[in-house]
């Protein structure tokens, strides 16, 4: 870590906020004259920050307060980008004021280079949106791309779990301190991700989360990414902050339609009313409108039995619970559920929860 | 003189001789019981005195010690009364002492001088012949419980009188016939032809109580969980009587024996609620007395709204669900229970019980629904077979005339397959159903093809089986093969066995 970087970063910690980050590293060149003015009462320096917190930092200011904080941070493991470093993305410079002056990081900082797409969604997702986002992002990160999320329940950790699945890299955009893990369910999953991939924040250590923070840090989600997928939402969900900032940045929105009957889809399909073009159903179509290049592959439908294809063909008018099938296809308890199992094995159809069956 | 009589006492299921001295000397009068008396016994003297005078005998006013040997082991309960009461009798030379020697005493004493029932008086007696004694004078209370047994000579008397009577020969009594042991059906709380719909859940739970699987019902309330649990009892087994022997001993010491029957005849149902302590359900106390799970041998525990159970005493259930016998260790001893059972469990798929409900929303925050799931471990969920999930009933379901199933016919089919696995397990000790086969059955009995094996593989890659979830495939398929009545497991077997698992509770 430079010096400049130890020094931001204990700014950062003493509390003052992203404004003031960037008016401090904006004029003051080199950064060294920020404490000189400090220590020299500059009235400009203590009316802009206010006279407490000038106070305060005035007080803390020395050399061994700055060595700690950034051993602090050493032993986490976490490492900064300033804004001026060649390697902060420059993608985000595009929010203007509300671009992170640091970032903090822990991981491979290079992957932020390779291209990317958001997979983000509601935190109590349907098994159909769980095994969508599965999808989505193993097929996304197998053409190249490296999935970004929050880590969230739900949607996030699907993804992310899915792109390490086919052993590819993901970014994670927390909303805490990078020192601990939100939610601490996840941490396993963090440590993998910090293996192969990337944990990124723009708050320092010992930030708890507070509900506005979520939503501040999907802005950098969608900025990080080219495009940006949602997988479903609920009317509420903090997924259609992240549509949101999309829309606003000008990056490609794309959304899964999800059942009408669903109500953690509302939202999901709402956007998709009012942002027709975000329809998608592939990811050929995503990696199109991102211009990547698509070889097309022929999948072969394995060869059924006759009561396997009667089956088969009504869940494919949908979602079908067990006594339904049973009395459409007047089998046997024993029987169909042998059946249904031997289908499922062979990855023709998947056993949904309470019963039901799905192509 | 001195009166020396035989009772006996228990420890556990295991009875213990008890040798009642009574002397009786010149002296201020008194009454002392020593030999570790609980206060129950200590307080025989009001009633032996009273239960003496009232029976027209002559209660002695001189000194009265009693010792009941052996002195270091604490004797508890009022089952000693007549043993004292005699004791005192032969000392003051009222009753002859040559008749008194043969026999064992059992019974508490009501002041008027009749007897009282005791506790445990079939496992009593059960010890008392293994160690050589065979005759018995019991309350005429526990004349049905004694009856069942063989090779004893049992005086079931009313009162004192009728004792002293019997031993100094002035009337005679006849001894007990022995009763001949009917086995019953369990009290029908419900029956599985008035369960709607609900295929996968009945079949599942055929398939539990035919090979002594333990089942978990995953669904939202009002889908009829509790009615499907309430259901098993009318498709159990019936019992042989050496199970009903096992059990009618735990309900015996328990209290909880019907004494107009006398032996336990249907398979226990026991459903606590969810408020049981860890000694409720285990055993224990101050008594070490048997807790649900062991009136629940070779019968059903049921456990309802399983994760609202304190986790300390779910977790408590692991012990016996692998070994079927629960260790019940306090300070002053240590005793066995046997508790082997099947344990029947139902719960919600989230604290608001509408999770992946496709018309009702669910109010649960994720962490509260992991929370809610985290209450059952892995150990414990591993020692389910059967995990399925039971959906609400539909209105036409309800409505529908069609006649389903009664329970006596899936009886008919648990009573074949249990006969076809007592006949595969009658060289193997203590197993007398597919899930109590430990690794090396498993390997001996539920031999594969190959084609089935390469099914057996694909699924253990595409389900993300381990190594125990493998196990207990094999053992479920066993019980589905024994079902249809054929000698080898076949993919179909396995397939179906497959089918029985939980998405959320998935821990193969």
């Amino acid at each position: 870590m430079t010096a400049e970087e130890m020094f931001f970063v204990w700014l950062h910690y003493e509390g003052l906020t992203r404004k003031k980050l960037w008016w401090v590293m904006e004029n003051y060149q080199p950064y060294t004259s920020f404490g000189k003015a400090l220590q020299q009462n500059d009235s400009t320096a203590i009316t802009y920050l206010g006279e407490e917190l000038a106070r305060k930092i005035q007080k803390d200011l020395s050399n061994e307060n700055i060595l700690k904080h950034a051993n602090m941070l050493a032993k986490h493991n976490i490492s900064v980008l300033l804004a001026s470093h060649k390697a902060y993305p420059q993608e985000l410079l595009c929010l203007e004021e509300d671009a992170p002056p640091i970032l903090y990081y822990k991981g491979n900082v290079n992957v932020l280079s390779s291209r990317t797409i958001a997979v983000v969604g509601t935190r109590k997702p349907t098994q159909y949106a769980r095994e969508m986002t599965a999808k989505f992002s193993a097929g996304l990160a197998e053409k190249g791309f490296t999935v970004v999320s929050g880590l969230a329940y739900g949607i996030d950790t699907e993804a992310a779990v899915a792109t390490l699945g086919v052993h590819k890299p993901t970014i994670a955009v927390l909303a805490n301190g990078l020192d601990t893990v939100y939610p601490e369910q996840n941490t396993m999953l963090a440590r993998k991700i910090e293996e192969n991939g990337l944990l990124l924040s723009e708050n320092p250590m010992h930030t708890q989360p507070q509900p506005y923070q979520f939503l501040e840090r999907n802005r950098i989600i969608s900025a990080l990414s080219e495009g940006v997928l949602i997988v479903e939402a609920g009317e509420k969900s903090g997924a259609l902050n992240t549509a949101q900032h999309t829309i606003n940045q000008g990056k490609e929105l794309f959304v899964l339609p999800s059942l009408l009957t669903n109500k953690q889809g509302r939202g999901s399909n709402r956007l998709l009313t009012e942002v027709p073009d975000a329809f998608t159903t592939s990811v050929e179509d995503i990696c199109a409108r991102l211009h990547v290049e698509v070889v097309s592959t022929n999948e072969q439908m394995p060869m059924l039995t006759e009561n396997e294809q009667k089956v088969y063909a009504i869940l494919e008018e949908g979602e079908t619970e067990f006594d339904v099938l049973q009395e459409r296809t007047n089998m046997d308890t024993c029987e169909l559920n042998s059946l249904l199992t031997s289908m499922e094995i062979r990855g023709i159809i998947r056993k949904l929860p309470a019963n039901f069956y799905s192509v | 003189m001195l009166g020396k009589i035989q009772c006996f006492g228990l420890t556990g299921l295991q009875g213990y001789l008890v040798e009642a001295e009574v002397d009786v000397n010149a002296g201020l009068p008194g009454y002392e019981v020593v030999g570790l008396p609980d206060t129950a016994v200590k307080e025989s003297k009001e009633r032996v005195r009273s239960a003496i005078k009232n029976s027209c005998l002559k209660y002695p006013t001189v000194k009265i010690t009693v010792n009941l040997a052996p002195a270091s082991t604490k004797k508890e309960g009022a089952s000693f009364d007549l043993g004292i009461a005699v004791g005192i009798l032969v000392a003051t030379e009222q009753v002859r002492p040559q008749k008194v020697k043969e026999y064992v005493f059992l019974g508490e004493l009501s002041l008027d001088g009749s007897l009282r029932p005791c506790l445990g008086v079939l496992p009593t007696l059960i010890s008392a012949r293994e160690k050589g004694f065979t005759k018995f004078i019991l309350p005429y209370q526990n004349a049905n419980e004694a009856s069942f047994i063989e090779g004893v000579e049992v005086y079931a008397l009313k009162n004192l009188k009728e004792v002293v009577e019997f031993l100094n020969n002035t009337k005679t009594y006849l001894p007990l016939t022995q009763k001949k042991w009917v086995s019953e059906q369990g009290q029908a709380y419900e029956d599985f032809a008035r369960v709607k719909g609900q295929k996968v859940a009945k079949r599942a739970m055929e398939i539990a109580v035919a090979g002594g699987h333990n089942i978990l019902m995953v669904g939202p309330p009002g889908s009829g969980k509790t009615m499907l649990a309430k259901c098993v009892p009318t498709i159990l087994p019936d019992m042989t009587f050496e199970e009903a022997l096992e059990v009618t001993k735990i309900h015996s010491v328990a209290g909880v024996l019907d004494l107009q029957k006398g032996v336990v005849t249907a398979r226990p149902f026991r459903a606590p609620h969810h408020t049981a302590s860890v000694v409720a359900l285990t055993g224990g106390g101050r008594n070490s007395k048997p807790g649900e799970i062991s009136l629940a041998h070779n019968g059903v525990l049921f456990l309802d709204e399983l994760p609202e159970y304190a986790r300390t005493t779910i977790e408590t259930l692991r012990q016996p669900l692998e070994d079927g016998v629960i260790t019940v260790a306090r300070a002053n001893q240590t005793i066995e229970y046997p508790a082997n059972f099947i344990l029947v469990a139902a719960m919600n798929p989230c604290p608001c019980g509408n999770y992946h409900s496709k018309d009702l929303e669910c109010t649960c925050t994720p962490t509260q629904i992991q929370k809610y799931l985290k209450k059952l471990s892995g150990p414990l969920l591993d020692r389910i077979d059967l995990k399925i999930d039971v959906d609400r009933v539909k209105f036409q379901d309800l409505n529908n005339e069609n006649l389903e199933e009664t329970s006596a016919e899936v009886k008919k089919r648990v009573d074949a397959a249990r006969a076809i696995q007592l006949a595969r397990f009658q060289h193997d000790d203590g197993i007398y159903c597919n899930a109590k086969m430990s690794a090396k059955h498993v390997r001996k009995y539920c031999k594969l093809d190959t084609a089935t094996q390469n099914l057996m593989e694909q699924a253990f890659e595409k389900l993300k089986m381990s190594a125990r979830g493998y196990t207990r495939i094999l053992k479920v398929a066993r019980t589905i093969a024994d079902l249809e009545g054929v000698k080898d497991i076949t993919s179909n077997h396995i397939l179906e066995a497959l089918s029985y698992r939980n998405i959320d509770a998935l821990h193969y």
